[in-house]
């Protein structure tokens, strides 16, 4: 393999000059999810609505990038000339690998081609039978285009195809940089799945907590060492100071010039006690007090919390 | 907890409110109006959310000066507050209507970075409408969580039946929306201020 196909979701939706700003800065937060892992590549670029990352080390940088908020889903995959006979030989020759690690007799397969510009002068459907047919040929399996084992993907643009058998999920989301800064009070897992939520939408979160004790201090810095792997793109460090919680972060929030702040609160029933409280912190506050994951159901909190290693 | 939930015809609202009927909230909806076949279609949600909890009867808000204001934000050339200053509004709406009902908290549908007008700027703005909290269940979810959850609790086909399209969305909203800026132009506009700020 020699690039990751790095595919996004919602940035595409945007018009066009936000979508080249988006862009830009998920092409920025990629590099320095790669530089600060040490993993070597030869070049970064985006094109008609993918990401190309070029390098060896394709299975390693996926890994990581499924970190990088924005990326919806990442496939490592050999980049050859658009060729049909390179093509089929390339697509075989990965069919065999992922048979092999699978342990399958006579796998179901199907083959997924697209044009993403024009110029190649097959068809997708028929790219699709064409390769689909050359597997068949040499290899034991047959096709299944709905319950299939492994699915080869092709995707051609500019001259080039993009030759693929796995296709990585990651979480979606923006990148991080595109929509500002918040402060996240941090104390335990609830907070920290609710600064996860924000910074999956593209937000800057800068981490505060207030003391609180040497131990809790310790659990809270073990939580933000978790999250600032999904941090690419921040510089925020862990703030750390003494007082009211609330307060506290209302002075860091005019510091950084941040434009809110995020909160843990959790509750399973929503009471009049819990808006009670909500009343009393919300008007001692001029910026928005956010709370990702209060009326969340608690499967959903729970699996964020358990996928994203919280 | 009883609060009052904007509810706009569009996709998220509904799965806003429905969160919150789902963890034992009472929902009074609140819709500001803007035309007949959007009334129509909220109408048809709400009695789609009544079957997840406790809602009360629709309360439509009609705004008497509409055009006004917009023409107002066109000779002041601030088209594109538009968006804010309508959201600004909506909330005020909705808080009088809290406070009418006993309601302590307003419940909205956004999700930052959706469209220019739920940026963090955007939202702050819309935020110093009221005293009262603001809850934002789907603050920290993508469109397809969201669209999902709509079509799992059926919201999602009534959603997106035919509406009336908004005559006023500038070409281009604006995305930084600034407090200070807001306040002039709310002051030009209505010969007061904004508020005293939540």
């Amino acid at each position: 393999m020699n690039v990751v196909v790095v595919r996004y979701g919602e940035i595409g939706t945007k018009s066009r000059q936000t979508r080249r700003w988006f862009e830009s800065i998920l092409v920025n937060n990629i590099r320095e999810a790669l530089v600060s892992e040490g993993i070597d590549f030869k070049g970064v670029e985006a094109k008609h609505g993918r990401v190309l990352v070029r390098t060896n080390r394709t299975e390693e940088a996926a890994e990581v990038l499924r970190r990088v908020f924005g990326i919806v889903s990442l496939s490592p995959a050999m980049e050859v000339k658009a060729e049909l006979e390179k093509i089929n030989r390339t697509a075989l020759r990965l069919f065999r690998r992922k048979k092999r690690e699978l342990g399958v007799e006579k796998p179901r397969f199907r083959v997924t081609a697209r044009r993403i510009t024009k110029e190649f002068p097959l068809r997708s459907p028929e790219i699709q039978a064409k390769v689909g047919e050359y597997i068949l040929e040499n290899e034991e399996s047959e096709v299944d285009l709905h319950d299939y084992e492994i699915e080869v993907g092709v995707e051609l643009m500019e001259g080039k195809a993009y030759v693929y058998v796995d296709k990585v999920h990651a979480w979606g989301g923006l990148p991080i940089g595109t929509q500002g800064k918040v402060v996240a009070l941090l104390s335990g897992p609830n907070s920290a799945v609710s600064a996860f939520l924000m910074m999956k939408r593209g937000v800057e979160v800068i981490p505060l907590y207030v003391l609180g004790s040497e131990e809790e201090l310790e659990a809270v810095r073990g939580l933000w060492r978790k999250l600032r792997r999904y941090a690419y793109g921040s510089k925020a460090e862990l703030v750390v100071a003494r007082g009211e919680p609330l307060r506290e972060a209302l002075k860091v929030a005019r510091q950084f010039g941040a434009k809110g702040i995020v909160l843990g609160r959790y509750a399973d029933c929503l009471t009049e006690e819990l808006v009670d409280e909500l009343v009393r912190e919300n008007e001692r506050t001029d910026v928005p007090l956010f709370y990702p994951i209060l009326a969340l159901p608690a499967e959903y909190v729970e699996r964020i919390r358990r996928g994203a290693g919280l | 907890m009883k609060v009052v939930a904007l509810l706009s015809g569009g996709i998220d609202s509904p799965v806003a409110a429905y969160l919150m009927l789902a963890k034992g909230a009472s929902v009074i909806p609140v819709h500001v109006y803007l035309g007949p076949k959007t009334e129509e279609k909220v109408r048809l949600i709400v009695e789609k959310l009544s079957e997840y909890g406790d809602v009360s009867g629709l309360v439509t808000v009609h705004p008497k000066d509409r055009d006004e204001v917009v023409a107002k934000l066109r000779e002041l050339r601030k088209e594109k507050y538009t968006c804010v200053l309508c959201k600004f509004r909506m909330v005020r709406a909705a808080e009088a209507v809290a406070v009418r009902r006993g309601a302590r908290a307003i419940v909205m549908g956004d999700s930052i970075g959706q469209v220019a007008s739920q940026t963090l700027d955007n939202i702050l703005v819309v935020s110093r409408a009221t005293r009262l909290p603001i809850i934002r269940p789907l603050i920290g979810l993508d469109k397809e969580e969201i669209v999902a959850i709509a079509k799992e609790i059926g919201t999602f086909e009534l959603s997106t039946l035919p509406e009336d399209e908004c005559w006023c969305v500038p070409r281009h909203p604006v995305i930084r929306g600034s407090w200070e800026e807001f306040r002039k132009i709310y002051k030009a506009i209505f010969g007061s201020e904004p508020g005293e700020g939540r």
